[in-house]
């Protein structure tokens, strides 16, 4: 993609970090790993505002990890405390009170709680009005903070503490994944994106156009969740990885409601290898497969790209 | 008879089923009984607390909240008694009984409190022998048990099952941890739990309006989280072979906690923080990373 | 003479003080709006709800015709209203917002916060019932339900009031001594949407009165801050609520001290609380809000009548002015304390409130009767508060303890009749 972008290789992504160590996020946290991916890329001048969820402890009294500002609000309401800073920055300096070189970026960060549900209505409202922002929505596909309930980012299949997977619900969460970011490209945004902390280059270099844009930019980052979806620490990215790969997390980008994937695996690795290594599915398997499930996963992975293939790559498989 | 257990670990350890295991295990033997885990800010890895209190003189548990003069305190690792967030001796019982999750001896702790008894064992090595991975809560919950002298074998065995089925242990699984019950239950011997004492006498202060911004929940000092050193979190320490490594950083990209640093042309990791993640022991196309168990680490 | 101090007291000071303006005939809506735009907010983050709409509208006609500068931003609900203003305010610029009823209650968690936060913002709340049931009229259970939430709580009976009471609650709640929002409460059609004369105040002389804000340390690039922390260990938490009652606790001398440099500079005169003619008076009737307008009328007619009679207006509901109440009702032989409210199962709160500031004071009157009237903005009329004078007057005679009135008139329940006979088809109650 990006020939003229500036950032070429991993080591391009060795500039100053802004999220210093000593957090209290779980070891292993794909959240954090985004995080930190994605706030070198931004800079420092930024302020974020956020919405309850597991990085809400990331700035726990006295600590913060941050070299920037940061803005708890509530559960459902940061893009509109995104809003009220934006706001201020904006009259203070149309009014000359302040210099336009003490602005900051405006970066709404939340999980998908409060992506996905409670906030849903106020990220409408700020992506509709056009709100200059940056939304990171850290999505690891439930409630972790409050000890991995399922919302409606949880995928088909997936145990979560409130859709065990007994005799009489042998697949655990028994609907589909809300697609946030069809929600979103509704709205047609200047920029939208998902990305994946595996590939932090692609992170960089979508950010890096995004940053062109004036309005909303938003982000939403598969995130890995070891204690969560029931895998060693180790994996975090092996496991963001494999959501690529097999197709199960496209990694795509939409300018003002246009698609384009940014990766299309030209071969998808079967979707067993992602959820086989993780607890959160272990019930598909042992003590015995749920191929019923496991296809029905699978089936509308291929559906997805096949369309994909068609469009972009004009091709029919 | 009045035993007050505080368990300290940290977040994913299990205190809080070890906890619930002495707990049930009491309760099997017809004690009066209370647990109780705190949450808090605190994720995966971080200080976490867990209390259980137990009577055979239902007005003696005319209690709530967290136990401040424990006479039995259970550390399920080493590293938390110069934590000062966990601080996991503060005000323990003269003539009780601390337990030590550690592979060291006693005479290389670092303890400041006199009067006390001192139990020492490495929980992690037999968990990783008997059940494959680091799970403590089960051989927490039976030293803690054991320690008090008051409770059967029979009665463990009944509440480990009960506990572990609980968050969806069973099965071989649930087999392996029974046997580890059963070695750590045989580990020890039962301690001296001289009964509970009020030790400190609280003063009472008035408080007055304060100038802003302390009277303002805010942070001026940013980026001040090195000082909280969750190095101590490790239980693996990932080492780098420099011969080896060829310099991708792909490690220092992959780090979450941003602890490996390339100085130089060199890698340097800031091991007062690394979490010991291992990802990036796992992301190394070269295999340049290996990881030891933090106590074996030099 | 006694006419002449009915002008004054009410606030028409415009026939004593040199006409340096003539009043405009104004609503309290409209008035409120004023209030926003001399005072040169920088931020107005709002949502429509009847009847507080025509304040949001009359700034959006200034602003976009070029009379007012301030960003007004239109919020897809109150709570991410609030929140804006809350961090519109951390970020260092004066914010005022409005809503009503259930916007407020929408709104509710972010009261919280936003206290919390110590962001001085200022919003205006023009009381409506809240549902259900469900009416557009005024009483002030909205309003009360914020009194535990940190704000401090203004309470206007005029159009007049309502502008001046911003103006003085920026002042308040800009002060470092107190660092928190205001609300200033009018009463839905009553005030709102009713049109009496208003003193405008000249631009110079607010920006004399009320000095530019100044947060402590905003949101800027190169010093930055982490806000709305969360704080989770309990020594912690207490500390900070504490501060924040210490804080409110300050907004009573504050208050005083701005309103006596607000007369300074404006010729108005107020104070936490109002009393009309109620020194010398031996029964007391305590209201707050619109409706202690008829409360006074009925002193005025008590009087004439030969009854010694007077009014305690509470203004300030947050901080609550307890020694100013103590001592306005001091040796009363009886108070009557009027809510436009209703605590289902405890009755009004302002009855609570005030027998809470009185309770173990020496000189506290021995009767006090608690009424509730005007509830879903039900008329209150001069009868009514005869008819309680009356019984308060019973009870000291006969020594009995007096039970809480809920005022309703016979015409009011033959028309309540005659509206479920219509609902339920027939004569199938009785009442």
């Amino acid at each position: 993609m990006s020939s003229n972008s500036r950032y070429r290789s991993i080591k391009d992504l060795l500039s100053e970090d802004y999220v210093v160590a000593g957090t209290p996020l779980c070891s292993g946290c794909g959240a954090i790993l985004t995080l930190r991916i994605f706030h070198k890329i931004l800079g420092g001048n930024v302020v974020w505002v956020n919405a309850a969820g597991c990085v809400t402890l990331m700035v726990n009294y006295p600590f913060t990890p941050l070299k920037s500002s940061w803005m708890y609000t509530a559960m459902a309401c940061a893009p509109a405390g995104a809003q009220g800073i934006r706001d201020a920055l904006d009259i203070l300096m149309e009014k000359g009170r302040i210099p336009v070189d003490q602005d900051l970026k405006v970066a709404v960060i939340t999980g998908d709680g409060a992506a996905y549900d409670i906030g849903l209505q106020s990220s409408s409202g700020a992506i509709y009005r056009g709100l200059d922002f940056y939304y990171l929505c850290y999505d690891n596909e439930a409630y972790g903070n409050t000890g991995f309930q399922f919302s409606s980012a949880t995928p088909l299949g997936s145990r979560t503490a409130t859709s065990p997977p007994t005799p009489l619900n042998p697949e655990g969460y028994k609907k589909k994944k809300k697609d946030l970011f069809e929600i979103w490209r509704a709205h047609k945004p200047p920029y939208l994106a998902t990305i994946s902390p595996s590939h932090p280059l692609d992170i960089a270099r979508k950010i890096e156009k995004a940053e062109k844009y004036r309005g909303p930019k938003l982000f939403i980052a598969i995130s890995p969740c070891p204690p969560g979806w029931g895998f060693e620490t180790m994996e975090t990215v092996r496991m963001a990885r494999l959501a690529v790969e097999t197709g199960i997390w496209p990694l795509k980008e939409a300018i003002y409601g246009e698609v384009k994937h940014t990766y299309i695996p030209r071969k998808l690795k079967p979707v067993e290898e992602y959820l086989k290594t993780q607890a959160r599915f272990r019930h598909l398997f042992y003590p015995v497969k749920n191929a019923e499930i496991i296809q029905t996963i699978q089936g509308e992975i291929e559906e997805y790209w096949r369309e994909v293939y068609r469009r972009e790559l004009g091709e029919n498989i | 008879m009045l035993i007050y257990a505080r368990f300290h670990g940290r977040g994913g350890h299990g205190v809080k089923t070890a906890s619930r295991i002495l707990g049930t295990s009491a309760h099997l033997e017809g004690f009066h009984v209370q647990d109780f885990p705190i949450y808090g800010a605190e994720r995966r890895g971080a200080p976490v607390t867990a209390f259980t209190k137990i009577s055979d003189d239902p007005l003696k548990l005319l209690d709530r909240g967290y136990i401040f003069n424990p006479n039995l305190v259970l550390v399920s690792d080493e590293s938390l008694l110069s934590d000062p967030i966990a601080n996991p001796l503060s005000g323990i019982q003269t003539g009780g009984t601390a337990f030590i999750n550690t592979t060291k001896n006693i005479d290389h702790l670092q303890i400041k409190h006199d009067n006390i008894n001192i139990v020492v064992g490495d929980v992690t090595g037999l968990s990783l022998r008997y059940v494959g991975r680091v799970v403590l809560s089960t051989g927490i919950g039976a030293i803690a048990t054991k320690l008090t002298g008051m409770i059967r074998w029979n009665s463990l065995e009944e509440a480990v099952k009960e506990e572990l089925q609980e968050i969806g242990i069973k099965g071989e699984l649930l087999e392996k941890n029974i046997l580890l019950a059963k070695t750590c239950f045989e580990l020890v011997y039962p301690a001296p739990l001289p009964p509970p004492s009020q030790q400190k006498k609280y003063k009472i202060v008035e408080l007055n309006w304060t100038h802003p911004p302390y009277n303002i929940p805010e942070i001026w000092n940013i980026g001040n989280t090195k000082i909280r050193k969750t190095g101590s979190w490790r239980v693996f320490k990932p080492l780098i072979n420099l011969e080896k490594c060829t310099r991708c950083s792909l490690c220092v990209i992959y780090c979450p906690e941003g602890v490996i640093e390339m100085v130089d042309n060199s890698l340097v990791v800031d091991y007062d923080n690394c979490k010991g993640c291992l990802i990036c022991f796992n992301e190394c196309p070269v295999k340049a990373i290996s990881y030891v168990r933090e106590a074996e680490a030099v | 003479m006694i006419r002449t101090k009915l002008i004054l007291e009410l606030g028409f000071k415009r026939y004593l003080v040199p006409p340096v303006k003539r009043a405009v005939m104004m609503t309290g809506n409209t008035a409120a709006a004023w209030a926003a735009r001399l005072a040169e907010v920088d931020y107005i983050p709002a949502y429509p709800i009847t009847p507080q709409t025509e304040i949001i509208e009359k700034l959006a006609e200034w602003i976009a015709n070029g009379e007012m500068k301030a960003k007004l931003t239109i919020l897809e609900s109150e709570h991410s209203m609030l929140t804006a203003a809350g961090t519109g305010a951390l970020s260092g610029a004066r914010v005022f917002t409005a809503t009503s009823s259930q916007g407020l209650l929408y709104a509710y968690e972010m009261l919280y916060n936003v206290a919390g936060w110590r962001a001085p913002i200022v919003l205006v709340n023009v009381s409506r019932a809240v549902a259900a049931p469900i009416t557009l009229e005024p009483d002030h259970n909205d309003f009360l339900s914020t009194r535990d939430s940190g704000f401090i709580l203004l309470h206007a009976e005029t159009c007049q009031e309502v502008l001046d009471l911003i103006l003085i609650a920026y002042r308040v709640s800009e002060d470092y001594r107190v660092l928190l929002p205001s609300i200033v409460n009018m009463d839905g059609f009553h005030i709102s949407f009713t049109r009496e004369p208003v003193i405008l105040p000249e631009i110079e002389e607010v920006r004399r009165f009320l000095p530019r804000y100044n947060y402590v340390n905003p949101f800027r690039a190169g010093k930055h801050s982490a806000k709305g922390v969360t704080v989770l260990r309990p020594p912690l938490y207490s500390f900070y609520k504490y501060q924040m009652h210490f804080s409110s606790l300050n907004a009573v001398k504050v208050f005083k001290e701005a309103c006596s440099e607000f007369e300074e500079h404006f010729a108005r005169r107020y104070d936490v609380v109002e009393k009309y003619m109620l020194d010398d008076a031996e029964y007391a009737i305590v209201m707050m809000g619109s409706f202690s307008t008829i409360g006074k009328k009925a002193v005025r007619i008590f009087r004439e009548e030969g009854f010694s009679v007077g009014l305690l207006k509470i203004r300030m509901v947050r901080p609550f002015p307890k020694e100013d109440i103590r001592e306005a009702l001091k040796n009363k032989k009886g108070v009557i304390v009027i809510d436009q409210n209703i605590s289902p199962g405890f009755g009004g709160i302002l009855y609570g409130e005030i027998c809470s500031a009185l309770y173990g004071f020496r000189d506290r009157p021995p009767l006090i009767l608690s009424v509730i009237g005007g509830v879903g903005g039900k008329t209150l009329t001069i009868d009514e508060i005869r008819y309680v004078f009356e019984y308060l007057l019973d009870c000291e005679r006969s020594g009995k303890e007096p039970r809480p009135i809920l005022l309703f008139r016979e015409d009011e329940l033959e028309e309540v009749k005659s509206l479920l006979k219509v609902g339920f088809g027939g004569d199938v109650f009785q009442l």
